[in-house]
This record gives C-alpha cells, structure tokens and sequence, in this order.
C-alpha cells in the first residue's frame, strides 16, 4: 500500500528533517509512528501527502510515485494534519460538498456519506455553521468526516486523537479498523503510547530524522509495554 | 502601563514585514524577502515624494507660498485618513492577537496604544517622506526662515495623529455597528465604501472647479482648513502663530490618547462581539448537488474572496476607481481636459492609463497568501495546478473585466473614437483586465506569504503586492511613450505590437503558473 525508499529531507538552515527512512505499509495495516518532538513524523507525513518535496528517496502508493503520478496518489489517500486548519469563511457543509466536488462524489453518494459520518461524528446539527464558529474538536471531527466521505485507500493522519473528545476517539478507532477492514491502511503519529499500543498491528519509532525500530507490535515489544521500549530506545542514543 | 505599551509595541515591529524571521533565520530566503519589500516600499515612497514635491514646486511658481503647510496638512491628513480607515478594524481588532494578550497581565489601555503606534507607523513614514520632499524643494527656491523648517518637521510627526484616530473611530464604529449582522463582511465593506464615498464628495462638493485648476485647489485649501481645524492650526503656527502651533499638539494628542484610553475601556467587550460568529446549529441533512472541480475551486475563491473585507476592499478599490475616474472624465470637469487633446490620441493612450490604475492590487495579487494556513487542503488536493489557478483568475476576471470595459466604454462615449480606436480601447481595456490578472498570480506565486496574524499583513504589506504594484504600473506606463511620438497608421502599428507583446507575456506567464510545483510554495 505505502513503500517509503530511503526518504530524505532535510530543512535548509537547521538541517532538521528525516534521513534515510525506509517502511512499507500493507493493506489491512494500522501503522503507528512514533517519534519525540521535532523528530521528522510530520515531515515525512507531508511528503507523502505531496505537500512537500523531497530531493532524494522514492514514495510508493498503490505502487504510484507521488513525484511522477502526484494527482492519483492525491486522489487515493486523505491527509489530515496536527492542527486542520479549515476554510473559515465556508459553513460545514459547503466544506464537505467542496471536497466532494474535488473527489467526483455523485449526488447520492455524498449524501448518504455526509449523513452517515456526520452522524458519527455528532457534527450534523453544525454543518449549516460557519466553520470559523467551531471548536478545535468540531474542526477535527469536520476533518475527519471530509476524509472518510471520499473512501480514501491510505488515511495520513498527524496526531488525529488531540482534541476529540473520548467519544469521537472510540468512533475514529472503529473508522480506522473499518477502512482497513475493507482493504485500506492508516499511517498516523502519535505521542499517545497507550493508542499505538492497542490500536496499531505495526509501529516504526523515529528519532532525529532516523528510522530506529519498525515493525509488527508483538514481536517490538516482546511482552513489555510500548511506552517502556520506546523510553529505552530513546535513553540508549541509537 | 508604558513599560507594557513598549513591550507590545516592541512585539508588533518585530512582526512588521518579517524583520524578526528575517534577522534570525537561518535561511537566506528570508533575508532577501525584507530586502525586497525594502526595495518596493523604498520605491513606493520616492513616487509619493515626487508628487509632493512636485505639487509644492507648482505653488511656488505660482507665487501660493503661504499655501505651501496647508496644502502639505491637507495631504497627510487625507492619505493618514484612507490609509487607516481599511485597517483599522483588522489591526485594533485581531482575533489571534486579542486571544494571545488578553491573557497576559497587561492592561486593555496598553493594547490598543502598542497597536495604534504600530498603525501610526505607517502614516509617520507617509508624513516624513512627504514633509522632506516639500521643505527640499522649498530650500532649494526659496529664502524662508530656520522656524519654517523646523516647524514644518516638527509637526510632521504629529499631523498623522487626529486623522488616524477619526479613520480609527470610523472604522471601530463600522465595526461595532456591522458585529451582530448576519453578514457582517459584506456589510463592513459595504459600510467602509459608502463612507469613503460620502467622505470625498463632500470634500468636493465644498467648491466648484474654475478653468484654472490649481488656483481652484489652492481655494479648496483654504476652505479644508475649516473642516480639519489642526492643518488650520498647523499652518497658522508654521506662519509664525505659537499659540496655534501649541493648540495643534495639545489637541492632536489629546484626541489620540483619549480615543486609545476610551477604546481600551471596551476593548474586551469589543473583541468579544466583533469576533465572536453565531451558530444556530440546527443543520437538517438534505440532498446534495454535484459540480465539477473548476466550479468547486470557484466557489471556494468567490466564497474566500467576498469573506474578508480587507480583501475585497483594498484589491477592489482599483477597479472601482477606474469606472469613477473615466466617469468623472467622461461626465465631469475632466471632459475638459479630454477635448483639449485629439481623439485619436486620447483614445489610443486612455486605456493604458486606466489600466495602471486598475491593476494597482489585482485581486490575484495575494490570492495565493490569503490561503495562510490553509494552503495545506490546496496542496492535498487531487486537482491540477490549472484549475485552482483558473479559480482565481476567474475571481480576479469577475471584477475587472467589467470595470476595464465600462471604464473604456464611458470614455469612448466622451472620446467618440472612429471603429478602429474604438476597438483598441475595448481591446486594450480587455487585454490588460487579463494581463493584470495573470500578472498577480504569477508573482503571488512566486513571492507568497502564508504566515500571517491579519490579512491586511497578506493583503497589504507582502513583497507581492509591491512588486505587482510596481509592475502593473510600469507594464501600463511604458506603452505610452511610443504612443506619445507616432501618430496615424504609425500608431495603430505601434498599438498593434503593444498587443502582441502583452500576450505573449500573458501567455507565457500562464504556462508557467499552470506548471507552477505547489510544493515550492510550501517550504518558502
């Protein structure tokens, strides 16, 4: 689904970034990446969503280049960023109905997807709102529902479990395992150990731009908590 | 209290054209973006000196001499007047700003006095450059004593002070008035046009023009010092009256700290209600419409576009006063000045300069920045770099399309051209209506600003909207000089090649916008 080849972007100046990183995605996967603050998730996250570029690596989708065959890798994975910061100035529902136009959404289809994830998500009753009257939670939640409404193969998701109340994280969880249930995978980053942990069937851990572990949850954690080998891997300098 | 006010004020400069990103980035992109924008308000400023200056000259050949503070009050006060009222709202008022230093314990007072200095800046920088050039030219042709001059700086650097306030109170009260209504951006703009409007057609309607114009401004002058009682006071002191020299400080500033300590009041009850959005949440599921991507992205911009009032109201502006100046050509006491020249002429140049001003902020100027933090949805999506900049240009099209071809439309009921000058104007009007569109975007694209507190920040103050300004004009400018030397067959040769050279340029920066890595964008 996902095959990230020796990615590498660095940040002129403080030379910050991801170096040398190399996973791969399966469908069905639920891909956690871990990482400390400013260790290169989000950076490689918006590499593959086609938001930045990158001088050196290759990113498969479907086994697409995004560099060479960018608009159908954009057409088959949704991406949401940390923060969504969403157009203001348009109500909920012409948000979603703007996003259906991009993805070709007939009328029927839209319909029914907008109610039925709106619904989950409880956002139903605010869709006739301007966006700019939302709540950080009800922005994310609007997120999400304009992700799931297009049936994405591959869901990019940066820190998707900050600021959605517990009901709404329970609702996302299901969605996710749903969309991989169907043949779809998700790669997201979190900070939160205990999700990964439960939710994920791989994680990778990144430090200082560096691929350090990645692989099937089990074998990663041997029978000791996610949250203890991450603190070793980041207290032993690799 | 002060020791806030300097804090907060400290804070706005270091945000003011990027100077603090620029100073400790490591990146060299930033450093020579301030150089740019240093570049263009440097070239921006020597244009407005000249005019003064030039302005200043004219009355000393006409032997107006006294006339000479007035006149230099006068143009302060008016520019300090239009060049506040469109932000005074956006700057007092910052939604982002008022979150971050409400919770800080500094009083409302200090707030508004750090944003009304930061807003003071600006008109400063216009008062200065305006004063130097005119007490230059008077030094260069005129024997005047060392109190003219120091007068004349001196008070420079509280002329701008009462016009900014009276631009800030008219702008807190559309504001204010406009913060519970449905449509609050739509009627802010409505409200800050119409006062503009009803502001200068009182200002004219004060006296009718002579044959002999400047003689005519120099009585308007005059009158204007009735209406703003400082350049009165100021141009009695400079004359040598102390007293009124005295009245205008004491008066210019108690009225600047007054207003800021009346505002600082009711700032917190003002931030509230102004940015506060009402939602009724009572959205009942219904069937929706499909449309294709073009139209999505179009009624993304036209939605983007008419939501802020800083937006519309400054790229607008240009398009606007196009269709009021060939209006007042056409119609008013220009006409005049129409038949003194000969048809063919007028008809071939006319359109150039409405194009200059016309295309002075295209609306796609800042397209590209007023995305801010949303640019990343641009970047996601599925769709091709054409059509979300065919969105834009439509947006862009939308208005000045029709004002270039009513604009030229007028004139050429005024001009009365034969067919083929009637169709080089309508071309022209057309062809640049496009050109300024392309124009914007292109260098939109390539000098962007996403980071933003306000939007008149990406609006107003980014290297684009400079750079696009300049270009604009000297695009609209240069064509002329041809047109001035050749006439008959000559000039439609000329004009024809005048054309052909704006469309290819058209062309080819449109291939470029169209295969323009969004990507670039993002790491700038």
């Amino acid at each position: 689904m996902l095959t990230i080849q020796n990615l590498t972007k660095t940040y002129k100046g403080s030379g910050k970034g991801v170096k040398d990183l190399t996973l791969s995605l399966s469908a069905g996967d639920i891909y956690g990446f871990i990482g400390h603050n400013g260790a290169g998730k989000t950076t490689t996250l918006k590499c593959i969503a086609g938001i930045l570029d990158f001088p050196e690596g290759e990113i498969l989708i479907d086994g697409h280049s995004v560099k060479k065959e960018e608009l159908f890798c954009k057409s088959i994975i949704a991406y949401i960023p940390d923060n969504p910061d969403l157009p203001a100035y348009l109500t909920g529902i012409q948000y979603l109905n703007f996003i259906s136009d991009i993805y070709g959404l007939s009328d029927t289809v839209r319909t029914e997807a907008i109610a039925k994830y709106a619904g989950m998500f409880e956002i139903t009753g605010a869709l006739g709102d301007l966006i700019s009257s939302y709540s950080h939670g009800m922005k994310q939640k609007l997120a999400l529902v304009s992700a799931f409404i297009r049936s994405p193969r591959l869901m990019l998701l940066d820190e998707p479990f900050v600021g959605l109340d517990p009901k709404a994280a329970v609702t996302l969880k299901s969605l996710m395992k749903e969309l991989c249930e169907k043949g779809g995978a998700v790669f997201f980053s979190t900070h939160v150990l205990d999700v990964a942990e439960k939710l994920c069937n791989k994680v990778a851990v990144i430090k200082n731009g560096a691929l350090v572990v990645a692989g099937d949850i089990g074998t990663l954690t041997a029978g000791d908590s996610l949250e203890n080998v991450f603190l070793e891997i980041l207290e032993s300098g690799a | 209290m002060w020791k806030s006010v300097r804090l907060l004020t400290w804070l706005s400069f270091c945000n003011l054209f990027g100077i603090n990103e620029a100073r400790f980035s490591k990146d060299p992109k930033k450093k020579s973006r301030l150089i740019t924008v240093a570049v263009a308000m440097l070239i921006l400023f020597a244009m407005m000196a000249f005019y003064a200056g030039a302005l200043a000259f004219a009355f000393i050949t006409l032997n107006l001499t006294d006339l000479i503070p007035t006149y230099l009050g006068v143009v302060i006060t008016l520019l300090a007047f239009i060049f506040t009222v469109f932000r005074a709202g956006p700057t007092l008022f910052s939604r982002k700003q008022f979150e971050f230093l409400s919770v800080l314990p500094v009083r409302p007072a200090a707030i508004v006095i750090s944003r009304f200095i930061s807003v003071y800046i600006y008109d400063l920088a216009i008062s200065l450059c305006s004063t130097v050039s005119v007490l230059v030219v008077c030094a260069c042709h005129l024997t005047l004593s060392p109190w003219f001059y120091i007068s004349m700086l001196f008070g420079a650097l509280f002329l701008p002070l009462l016009p900014m306030t009276a631009s800030m109170l008219v702008g807190t009260g559309i504001y204010a008035v406009t913060a519970s209504m449905k449509r609050k951006n739509l009627m802010q703009t409505i409200f800050s046009f119409t006062f503009l409007a009803v502001y200068f057609a009182l200002i004219n309607s004060m006296n009718g023009m002579t044959d002999d114009m400047l003689l005519d401004l120099a009585e308007k002058l005059k009158a204007l010092e009735s209406v703003f009682p400082t350049v009165g006071w100021f141009s009695d002191g400079v004359r040598g009256n102390i007293g009124a020299y005295l009245l205008f400080f004491a008066v210019s500033l108690a009225v600047f700290f007054g207003f800021a300590l009346l505002v600082g009041k009711y700032y917190r009850w003002l931030c509230t209600h102004l940015t506060s959005n009402a939602a009724k949440g009572n959205y009942v599921m219904k069937k929706q419409k499909k449309s294709s991507a073009l139209s999505a992205c179009f009624f993304r911009e036209r939605k983007r576009y008419f939501s802020s009032s800083v937006y519309f109201m400054n790229t607008a502006i240009g398009y606007i006063m196009t269709v009021v100046l060939a209006a007042m050509l056409a119609f008013g006491d220009g006409n005049v000045l129409i038949a003194s020249f000969p048809s063919q002429r007028v008809a071939k140049i006319v359109p150039f300069l409405l194009a200059a001003l016309a295309n002075m902020m295209p609306i796609t100027s800042s397209a590209i920045s007023m995305e801010g933090n949303c640019f990343w949805l641009t970047q996601t999506l599925p769709v091709r770099v054409r059509d979300i900049a065919n969105a834009k240009l439509l947006v862009n099209l939308m208005f000045a399309a029709p004002c270039m071809l009513i604009s030229s439309g007028i004139l050429a009921f005024a001009i009365r051209p034969d067919l083929p000058d009637l169709f080089w104007m309508l071309f022209v009007s057309a062809l640049y209506a496009v050109f300024g569109s392309v124009l914007g975007l292109f260098i939109n694209m390539k000098l962007p600003m996403l980071h933003w507190d306000h939007e008149s920040q990406a609006v107003k103050q980014g290297r684009s909207a400079f750079v696009t300004m300049f270009a604009c004009f000297v695009t609209a400018v240069l064509p002329v000089v041809p047109l001035l030397i050749v006439s008959g067959i000559a000039a439609h040769i000329a004009m024809g090649v005048i054309c052909l050279a704006l469309l290819l340029l058209t062309r080819t920066m449109y291939r470029r916008i169209c295969t323009f890595d969004l990507k670039k964008i993002a790491e700038d």
